[in-house]
């Protein structure tokens, strides 16, 4: 830790914005992907008639991250993968 | 005379609005940014698709709102998603929105970024056997996983003197990312200590470069804790 370089430092969300450093790649990458959450729909459909949906809302994050979130907050948080099945 | 415009044709000269955030009603954007109530006390952050074309100027906005409104939350930004959609989303979780606001208000992220090689294998060569290879495959993961577990272990040890709240690691492209939820008088007093006591806080065992400490950002992990509506 004798190189100042390595000295710990907070950069701010500006400078990580304006540098390229590999690093600071993979923040941004983590900051934009934040929450994401999928959504798929399916119909099934004959003549024109829906005949069946199936919808799929997938939220994404590691196994670690939903045990934490269930040990914290969202108690009434369901699998992370839920299809609605309708006729 | 007055000129009479039909509400389809209004809709077609209407600019498509990319949804950024949810904040409180009441709180003041600058151009292009845009806030609309939704509910009570909960508002839209949007703005025009063409102001905002890509996802680094989604966050550079972003972050411009966030330095006057702390509260704000923002949606994953990687995508577009039209604000009619996230209306629909918001109004599912009002009430969840409208309590983590509350919290945005007086609470910001840090995210401490540690080198790491990744733990995917490539594929196995000719005269490997399956065996071996998902032998190495095992111990790069758990090599993986202890990293990130003292990762953890180091930025909680950090943030806890400061009672902050420690969220899980994340992986990325040449490393991963551990987050922590602090108190905006929390994170003055952590900057504080790394400029006076840097030595303190040497890299984990098994890690060989300082992590890249960043801050202060808004709330981006929130939306992954919400209650699925």
């Amino acid at each position: 830790m004798d190189d100042p370089s390595e000295t710990l430092h907070f950069a701010t969300p500006q400078e990580v914005l304006a540098r390229s450093d590999q690093r600071l790649v993979d923040v941004i990458d983590t900051l934009l992907d934040a929450g994401v959450v999928l959504r798929g729909e399916l119909w099934l459909t004959v003549a024109d008639i829906e005949l069946v949906f199936v919808g799929v809302d997938l939220v994404l994050a590691s196994p670690d991250r939903m045990q934490g979130v269930g040990d914290q907050d969202a108690r009434n948080l369901q699998p992370s993968a839920r299809p609605r099945v309708s006729a | 005379m007055r000129a009479t415009c039909s509400p389809a044709r209004a809709r077609a000269f209407r600019p498509e609005m990319f949804a950024l955030g949810v904040t409180r009603a009441g709180a003041v954007a600058t151009e292009p940014l845009r806030v609309r109530p939704i509910a009570k006390r909960l508002a839209l952050l949007s703005a025009p698709t063409d102001a905002v074309p890509d996802a680094g100027m989604r966050l550079r906005r972003l972050l411009d709102f966030h330095k006057t409104n702390p509260e704000v939350i923002p949606f994953a930004l990687r995508d577009t998603m039209r604000e009619e959609e996230a209306e629909h989303q918001a109004l599912k979780q009002t009430e969840f929105l409208e309590r983590n606001l509350r919290i945005a208000a007086e609470n910001i992220e840090i995210y401490a970024t540690f080198d790491h090689g990744s733990p995917v294998l490539s594929l196995p060569d000719e005269d490997v056997t399956g065996r071996v290879w998902l032998a190495a495959r095992s111990a790069k993961h758990s090599a993986y996983q202890d990293a990130v577990k003292r990762a953890e272990l180091w930025f909680r040890a950090l943030c806890d003197e400061c009672a902050a709240t420690s969220l899980a690691g994340k992986p990325g492209r040449h490393g991963f990312s551990v987050a922590a939820q602090v108190r905006w008088s929390t994170f003055k007093a952590i900057k504080r200590q790394l400029r006076f006591a840097s030595e303190r806080y040497a890299p984990p065992a098994g890690l060989v470069r300082p992590p890249l400490l960043t801050g202060p950002w808004p709330l981006f992990t929130t939306l992954q804790a919400a209650p699925h509506p």
